[in-house]
């Protein structure tokens, strides 16, 4: 039986802003951050870079500093600088912020860096009113994208041992021999009984990551396919009970009037293709592995069956509301058309006030001013300096906002829709296609003034903002379209970023230089994440049947497995 | 779509010239008190003219003494009277310079392959890159003839290149080639997709549907009737040019040869290609047959996510496959195979290298042109070749180019059906001596360079 696997922990992002003291403060404070973040990287100071690895469930945290906005009350005068905090870790902000004040080495930095800065205690206070403190500037992102929801850093170091065990014992094996079986067995003998426990017992993923339609699309279809078919089937029998004239049904069965006939019709459509549907599924996904026994094979589409049966009585209970539903619908078929007609129109409402609101930013786009293509080697010596130095990257960019209320009631909109879509549409490829952000967030700063966009990614600045604008132009466009001198859009959502240079010249204009950036596991990119995680669930899968009576293990499938290895030769 | 000016586009854009066996790389550096005679130079190389445009056909070319092609680096140019604040606007990989620390980085030139070892292209004086394409028989006379034109600048080196199809590797080299939209009258060959002339000129549409980035210069007295106006107020100086990247590539033929000891499929599998260039997916098992040029493109139409998904036939991390994936991405980017392709035709490059032996040592004189170095050459060159984990890959790069920080022995993976066989021991095969980022002025921005 499913053994109780552990909760997963829930990754959050903090942005803490706090202005500086005074202007002038600025230049020193920059050279004390880099100072540490230069000693963190190289080694040199690797007392720090063990204080935050002692924080529990830190993946990133990073320092810059921003310009100041221009002040409301004098114009032409700018408020002073602000210190950005930026980080991405598990569980809470304020027991998070109570880790980072509560270690000794971390709180003394806090106390170097802030006390040029306005809003933070006087040094060697407490770490709870200190973090505190730091709360009181912290916002929460618009955008937040996690690209391994649930998996905590504790855990994402654990499956990289996980993994480097894996390797170890089946390299130490060398190429199968006899029964894959029996290979399988002595590599999981090979493990440590620690790792045997802990390989099956991987923490669980997150409610919407499990049930995403991306993450598992079979198990979505036979629902909609089991509420179709019993909902149509049901249809297709009062109606043929009323074909019938049965008398005890009368006052179930729909009047004929055209919109009875228009919804039944459909839900008749709806059983039919539902029916393909299993049929198409029954094709796909019952196909067992041709390689072995045929008795296996039996057992194999016994197993499968089962779990489709299990799946259709799970969605019984729903199934069995929604044909409530359509019989009283169909029974009072007007009323249904009544609300239908409703829906219609706000539906219809929407759609123009969404094309009015594209219209309005189509007018302004033709006049609003972009940005000329001219690359400062000066300020990309400085920014790339802690570049390619290892398999992450950070970047951060802050664009000012164009001004107006179109822009902003547009921006927000879509700040909303992406956030919802980057959560709900959880893709295992990546936010928006793209497979190498570990975090990414925008964030408005200034009530709204400028756009803060912060991200940790895998490979190089130049390939990465390629994707953007090979995969997600859509998505960059209507976000960034809203900034200041941004390359041209078209109706938000066309052209913009598709002028590549343009915007990645914008890009390098736009970013701010990370002082300090600390990484929890640097080594690891998200290609090595996901496969470390694979390789774990695997094994997992496969051990099971190593247990005495357990159904034998598909060849192919533990060939699979094994391909991911390498033994040496030639 | 726009025609291609093709008489204002040097020829070596649209000519490999291997009717050409011989060529003469002249490395060239103007002294500080030689701008004037240098621009002399420069206009008598015009007025001559020296200097190919892409309208020639071939076949007349052919009949020529010698094709000559020039560029120029950051330096030269500013050097030839180009502002710097009109330097801004070349993209910064050309202003920075290969030899540039970040751009180490992103190269993978480090080790033995780092920018403080090269022979050239690291803090040198480096200007300019004159191509003299000729027969061997005419022996010395054009470069000599160039050279006695006044005002010639300085030769800080000189390499001679030799137009050949088999590297000193011994494989057939130079088979894949983009077939670009609009550059000859000839029809693309079969199973390949064209690429939009943007790809590799600037002032022309690009795969994405842009124009290239072209660098612009005040318009002036200087530049008026000879460049293009843009929309801004500005000259267009970037026009029918193009970016070309040079870089030496010392082959270790003996640590080659000894590493793969008679092991011919070995050696097939880190090139991804037999030595007779037939391709390792088509063909598992070597037939040893000789083919022709044109034989191996009539068969360059293979993809690898059809016929060797796995890589069982041609490892992922062969040579070719990783400089030129075609739709062996599909699977890791999750998209269908034709969009794999389309995607890698954003990071072509035209391939204009020639092999050279210099003080006993050969190798490749490397050479390609783009419109867009930081998404063709750097793309392929760090995100394919150097990515350790390319296409699923762990912890490996280019068998042939790629070298270890201290020289330690690599690894590469072959996969195979059951599992994979890890080939271990890969020492340094290639080393860089030299390389720079090179722009290829159309005729009219030379003239433009020429004038005082």
């Amino acid at each position: 039986m499913a053994r109780r696997r552990p909760k997963a922990a829930t990754q959050r992002a903090l942005t803490i802003l706090k202005p500086l003291r005074d202007a002038s403060e600025r230049a020193a404070l920059e050279s004390i951050l880099r100072g540490h973040g230069n000693a963190m990287q190289s080694g040199g100071n690797s007392a720090l870079r063990d204080a935050f690895d002692a924080i529990e469930g830190l993946h990133y945290l990073s320092w810059f500093v921003i310009d100041g906005v221009e002040s409301a009350s004098n114009p032409g005068a700018f408020e002073p600088p602000v210190l950005v905090l930026e980080a991405n870790f598990d569980g809470a902000e304020k027991a998070f912020l109570r880790r980072l004040a509560g270690n000794a080495a971390t709180k003394a930095l806090l106390d170097e860096i802030y006390s040029r800065c306005s809003g933070y205690p006087v040094p060697g206070s407490s770490a709870e009113f200190t973090a505190h403190c730091l709360a009181l500037g912290n916002s929460r992102p618009e955008v937040f994208y996690v690209a391994r929801p649930g998996q905590s850093a504790a855990q994402l170091k654990e499956e990289a041992r996980l993994a480097a065990a894996i390797e170890a014992a089946v390299g130490s094996l060398g190429e199968p021999y006899g029964r894959r079986l029996e290979h399988l067995r002595r590599i999981w003998d090979r493990l440590g009984s620690a790792q045997r426990r802990l390989i099956p017992n991987a923490p669980m993923k997150p409610f919407w990551v499990r049930h995403s339609l991306r993450e598992q699309p079979l198990k979505a279809v036979f629902a909609l396919v089991a509420l179709l078919a019993v909902g149509g089937l049901i249809t297709l029998a009062l109606i043929g009970l009323d074909a019938l004239g049965a008398p005890l049904w009368e006052c179930l069965v729909p009047p004929r009037r055209v919109a009875d006939a228009a919804l039944c019709a459909a839900l008749v459509l709806a059983a039919l293709a539902g029916a393909g549907l299993v049929i198409w599924a029954l094709f796909h996904v019952i196909e067992a592995p041709k390689d072995i026994r045929l008795s296996a094979r039996v057992r194999i589409w016994g197993r499968k069956f089962r779990a489709i049966f299990r799946a259709t009585i799970r969605t019984l209970p729903a199934a069995l509301a929604l044909v409530g539903v359509v019989a009283f619908l169909s029974w009072q078929g007007a009323l249904l058309l009544h609300w239908a007609s409703y829906v219609v129109l706000g539906l219809l409402a929407i759609a123009l006030l969404a094309g009015l609101l594209l219209v309005l930013v189509a007018m302004r786009e033709l006049v609003d001013g972009v940005d000329g293509m001219a690359w400062d080697p000066a300020k990309l010596t400085r920014l790339s300096a802690r570049e390619d130095r290892g398999v992450q990257n950070h970047f951060i960019s802050v664009t000012p906002v164009k001004p107006g209320r179109l822009r902003q009631a547009v921006l927000r909109i879509v700040l909303f829709l992406v956030n919802l879509l980057a959560r709900v549409l959880y893709d295992r490829r990546g936010l928006a296609g793209i497979p190498s952000i570990h975090f990414a967030r925008w964030q408005l700063l200034d009530g709204g003034q400028r756009l803060l966009f912060v991200t940790n990614y895998d490979g190089g600045w130049g390939g990465y903002l390629g994707d953007f604008v090979a995969t997600a132009a859509f998505g960059m466009n209507a976000i960034w379209g809203s900034s200041g001198g941004f390359p041209r859009t078209f109706y938000l959502f066309f052209d913009g970023v598709k002028d590549e240079q343009r915007f990645k010249c914008y890009a390098r204009n736009s970013q701010q230089e990370t002082l300090f950036w600390y990484q929890r596991y640097p080594e690891l990119s998200l290609a090595a994440i996901r496969r470390n995680a694979e390789m774990r669930e695997e094994l997992a899968r496969l051990s099971e049947h190593l247990a005495p009576g357990a159904a034998p293990a598909a060849e192919s499938e533990l060939d699979a497995f094994l391909r991911r290895f390498a033994v040496p030769g030639r | 779509m726009d025609q291609l000016e093709l008489d204002d586009i040097q020829g070596l854009i649209r000519h490999g010239y291997p009717y050409f066996r011989v060529a003469e790389y002249l490395f060239l550096g103007i002294d500080d008190d030689n701008v004037a005679g240098a621009k002399a130079w420069l206009a008598a190389l015009r007025s001559e003219p020296w200097i190919d445009h892409a309208g020639l056909h071939a076949r007349r070319l052919r009949k020529e003494d010698c094709g000559v092609a020039i560029a120029f680096t950051a330096a030269g140019l500013q050097k030839l009277g180009v502002r710097e604040k009109d330097m801004h606007s070349f993209v910064i990989e050309f202003q920075e310079g290969m030899a540039e620390e970040h751009r180490s980085r992103i190269l993978n030139d480090r080790g033995a392959n780092a920018p403080q070892g090269w022979k050239w292209g690291y803090q040198d004086a480096l200007h300019a890159l004159l191509i003299v394409y000729q027969k061997p028989a005419q022996e010395e006379v054009p470069v000599r003839e160039i050279m006695a034109i006044p005002g010639c600048p300085r030769i800080l080196r000189r390499i001679s290149g030799v137009s050949t199809n088999t590297e000193p590797f011994e494989f057939t080299d130079g088979i894949s080639q983009p077939f670009v939209e609009g550059l000859t009258r000839k029809r693309a060959p079969r199973g390949v997709r064209p690429v939009k002339p943007g790809e590799f000129v600037l002032g022309y549409l690009n795969e994405f549907g842009r124009y290239p980035a072209s660098p612009s210069v005040e318009m002036d007295g200087r530049a008026r009737g000879l460049l293009p106006g843009r929309t801004d107020g500005r000259a267009d100086f970037g026009r029918n040019g193009s970016f070309l990247v040079m870089r030496q590539l010392e082959q270790h033929v003996k640590a080659f040869k000894d590493f793969v000891n008679g092991d011919e499929q070995l050696a097939a599998r880190m090139v991804g290609r037999w030595k007779n260039g037939s391709p390792l997916v088509r063909y598992p098992g070597e037939d040893g047959r000789a083919r022709s040029m044109a034989e191996l493109v009539e068969e360059n139409d293979f993809g690898y996510h059809g016929e060797d998904r796995h890589g069982f036939r041609c490892p992922v991390g062969a040579h070719v496959r990783r400089a030129n994936p075609r739709d062996s991405l599909a699977d890791a980017a999750g998209i269908a195979p034709h969009e794999a392709r389309a995607l890698v035709d954003r990071h072509r490059i035209l391939r204009r290298g020639r092999v050279y032996r210099e003080d006993d040592k050969e190798g490749l004189l490397f050479l390609c042109l783009n419109a867009n170095i930081e998404r063709q050459f750097e793309f392929v060159q760090s995100t394919w070749l150097m990515n350790p984990e390319f296409g699923g890959l762990k912890d490996e790069i280019d068998p042939l180019l790629g070298v270890a920080v201290d020289d330690a022995p690599r690894a590469m993976t072959c996969q195979h059906s059951r599992m994979a066989r890890r080939v271990d021991g890969l020492g340094r095969f290639v080393t860089v001596r030299g390389g720079a980022y090179f722009f290829v002025p159309g005729l009219n921005a030379i003239d433009y360079l020429a004038r005082p």
